[in-house]
């Protein structure tokens, strides 16, 4: 407090009295300015309009350093994006009415319980999924061909370690490319309070923030692994919310209560992912690895 | 400077123009010039390649759709809108290439051979035929061309007269092969010596003779001997460049006098001797965990000292450095002994470094996944230029290294000249005395103030 040297009162109680005096006292202040506040932009919207783009809140987020990946507005930007769709898209699956996404999932060899539970719940999630038990001795390059002959087109493999969750990678088949995510942050259905219980409806995907070229490939591969028509009349929503190149994953149903309100019901689970590896093909040349040094500056993001 | 940049995402050859210390991931630091985008041709099927500045107005082009193109560039000073108003034109003026079309040829590449390696390889994803090499046959004639294919075919490829491109003979070897790289440390106008090696295709030397129609195998390398545990060791080189024959000592007149490194997949470094053996001299392991290592570029000291196909004009083997790439995102400068010099680019290179070349014994530069492409100082490992260029950079030609004029306004001009002439003033009147004069003033000076302190 600024008016620390006023306070000259040696018994302890007093002087916390008088602090908690000052204090409510400016409290006061503040509601009332806040509430005239109010009152004045009730009757003139523009002074709010004003003050909010006047008073914007410095936040890492906005901070964040250049990168020139992040399209640009304008037109020149545009242009340049429809060369970037193509160099991404030949990666997915480009037609999706035709050739819906297929996916097996799997876990690492020798896997425990917890693997098997998150594959439980990644069985609800992600739609048209086959899970399949590791086995000992079959290679990797294996595997693939095998799927690539069922006309897999994706392939999920949870890991874990020391009975833990703790990474997923997606694999676009046939060739590639390869994500590697850390998963943190894992919290069941049960524990979600009031959550809901989930219909087999294919649900809308929200894909938030994902901003340079590295983030668009992170996001590409999420659309191409859920249908592009979804069920409307489910009315359930998967969000995968990226901030600070950490993508949180959430799944409501929406109610529109009136004209205006929008209920949400959670329905579970929650995870967090960080991307930690980019490869070309099937786990070949590093795209983008993510390195500890990368972590010293705290406004550089690469989503 | 002026780079061709291929780039993979549109198939297009993207010219950059720009100084010394052009970054575009600093919004303050100078920009490019300009990055144009030519020969664009059907999205990432037609990816170039490889690229050969054939001379200073022809440019070849190899894609992977299997076509091989010549263009012809011109110089066209750049045109800017007029400005509006009296202002002052501080635009830097430069010279931007427009290509034309000469001639193509197309059908060079062949997948089917490659469907039966695809599975056995220890790559996970198929195999696509694409060209690992391009070269000049000669240096005098700088007529013919030898065009490698990862499916094992040898093109030797012509530009005729009126500049129409034909292909005199294609030569087929054993596939796949990830390089080819000819000798040219000595010429011999009727005969040409090139190596080829690739995934279980151990290095050979071949020899082409009779105007290039035929083509003999000279030399083949013998693996290594078993390891400790008595397993095979993995053949997979995938770059090589040759140094001088000995020149000294017992050569042996019977057997070849060819001396060359190897970089293999399986992160050795091979150094062979014909004369010594098939086997290499020393097979060392260079990366910890057996990473693979994917390109090679010997460093000269000197100028003059390297070759125009990049082997070394030097026969000592004891006594060399050299700059390899692994897939992570790694440049590294080694010695002949394997062990770690420097390292380019370290914390900003992100992505498989996909193609480096060392440019006039000066420059190294290098293009990647990671969509930019950078120039190194080749001695001192310092970066000079990085420019992204939005799409997987697979090969890069520099054209010069000029650096083009920034007009200054008039005002700084006129500041920076008086500048000039008042610091080029100063040490004509400047006598002895007065500079003793001046030593006597400030240490003085200083000890006046020791002494108050």
């Amino acid at each position: 407090m600024n008016q620390g040297n006023d306070i000259n009162i040696s018994n302890k109680m007093k002087r916390q009295e008088l602090f908690a005096e000052i204090k409510d006292q400016k409290n006061k202040e503040r509601h009332t300015m806040r509430r005239q506040r109010a009152k004045e932009e009730r009757e003139n919207p523009e002074l709010k309009q004003k003050r909010l783009k006047e008073n914007v809140t410095k936040t890492i987020d906005n901070m964040r350093v250049y990168d020139e990946t992040i399209a640009k507005a304008g037109e020149e930007a545009e242009a340049e994006d429809d060369d970037n769709d193509l160099d991404l898209m030949k990666f997915f699956n480009t037609n999706h009415r035709n050739h819906p996404p297929k996916i097996l999932l799997t876990t690492n060899v020798n896997a425990k319980k917890a693997a098997y539970e998150f594959a439980n719940v990644l069985i609800e999630i992600l739609p048209n999924v086959q899970f399949v038990k590791r086995k000992f001795g079959i290679k990797l390059k294996e595997i693939a061909e095998m799927c690539n002959k069922r006309n897999f087109t994706d392939m999920v493999i949870i890991n874990e370690d020391k009975k833990k969750v703790t990474g997923l990678t997606f694999m676009h088949l046939p060739e590639g490319p390869t994500f590697y995510f850390k998963i943190s942050s894992y919290v069941e259905v049960k524990k979600i309070v009031g959550h809901g219980k989930p219909t087999s409806h294919i649900p809308e995907l929200v894909l938030n923030n994902f901003q340079t070229k590295l983030g668009k490939t992170v996001g590409q591969l999420f659309q191409s692994i859920f249908p592009q028509n979804p069920d409307f009349e489910g009315r359930q929503v998967i969000t995968l919310h990226n901030q600070r190149d950490y993508i949180f994953f959430r799944r409501h149903r929406y109610m529109f209560r009136d004209e205006e309100k929008v209920g949400l019901q959670e329905l579970g689970p929650q995870f967090t992912m960080k991307l930690k590896r980019l490869q070309r093909g099937l786990r070949e040349e590093t795209e983008w690895e993510h390195t500890s040094d990368m972590d010293k500056d705290k406004k550089k993001f690469y989503l | 400077m002026r780079l061709l940049v291929s780039c993979s995402h549109n198939g297009s050859v993207k010219e950059i123009v720009c100084n010394k210390g052009t970054d575009t991931s600093i919004q303050t630091a100078l920009q490019p010039f300009s990055t144009r985008a030519n020969l664009i041709s059907g999205g990432s099927s037609g990816t170039v390649s490889q690229m050969l500045a054939v001379s200073d107005t022809l440019l070849l082009c190899a894609r992977d759709s299997g076509v091989v193109e010549l263009y012809r560039s011109k110089q066209k000073p750049i045109e800017y809108e007029p400005l509006e108003g009296e202002q002052e034109d501080l635009r830097p003026r430069f010279d931007i290439s427009e290509f034309e079309l000469l001639s193509s040829v197309n059908g060079l590449l062949d997948d089917s051979k490659l469907e039966h390696i695809s599975k056995k390889s220890a790559k996970r994803t198929k195999i696509y035929d694409t060209f690992v090499s391009l070269s000049p046959l000669s240096q005098k004639k700088n007529t013919h061309f030898l065009l490698g294919t990862k499916s094992g075919l040898i093109h030797i490829i012509k530009i005729g007269n009126s500049q129409k491109l034909n292909v005199v003979k294609t030569h087929e070897l054993k596939a796949p092969i990830d390089f080819v790289q000819i000798y040219d440390n000595e010429t011999n106008a009727k005969e040409v010596v090139f190596a080829y090696g690739g995934e279980e295709n151990l290095v050979k030397l071949m020899k082409l003779f009779s105007n290039y129609t035929e083509v003999e195998k000279i030399w083949e390398a013998k693996n290594v001997a078993n390891d400790r545990l008595d397993m095979r060791v993995p053949v997979w080189p995938t770059a090589l460049k040759f140094l001088d024959p000995i020149k000294s000592g017992n050569i042996d007149s019977d057997k070849l006098n060819y001396q060359f490194v190897v970089v293999t997949h399986w992160s050795h470094l091979g150094i062979y001797q014909t004369q010594h053996g098939r086997k290499p001299l020393h097979y060392i392991d260079l990366l910890p965990n057996k990473e693979p290592i994917s390109n090679l570029e010997m460093v000269a000291d000197k100028a003059d000292e390297l070759t125009p196909a990049g082997n070394l004009k030097s026969s000592d083997i004891d006594n060399f450095t050299f700059v390899a790439t692994d897939f992570k995102k790694n440049v590294l400068r080694f010695n002949n002994k394997g062990r770690l010099i420097t390292k380019f680019g370290r914390d900003d290179i992100v992505g498989s470094p996909y193609f480096i070349k060392v440019i006039n014994e000066k420059y190294l530069v290098q293009g990647g996944v990671d969509r930019y492409v950078r120039v190194f100082d080749l001695q001192s490992a310092r970066r000079i230029t990085k420019v992204y260029v939005t799409g997987k950079c697979s090969n890069v030609v520099m054209l010069d290294d000029d650096e083009i004029e920034i007009p200054i306004p008039a005002e700084e001009k006129k500041k920076a000249e008086q500048i000039k002439k008042k610091r080029q003033h100063q040490p004509d009147n400047e006598t002895e005395q007065d500079v003793e004069e001046l030593w006597d003033h400030l240490e003085s000076g200083s000890k006046s103030k020791k002494a108050k302190s």
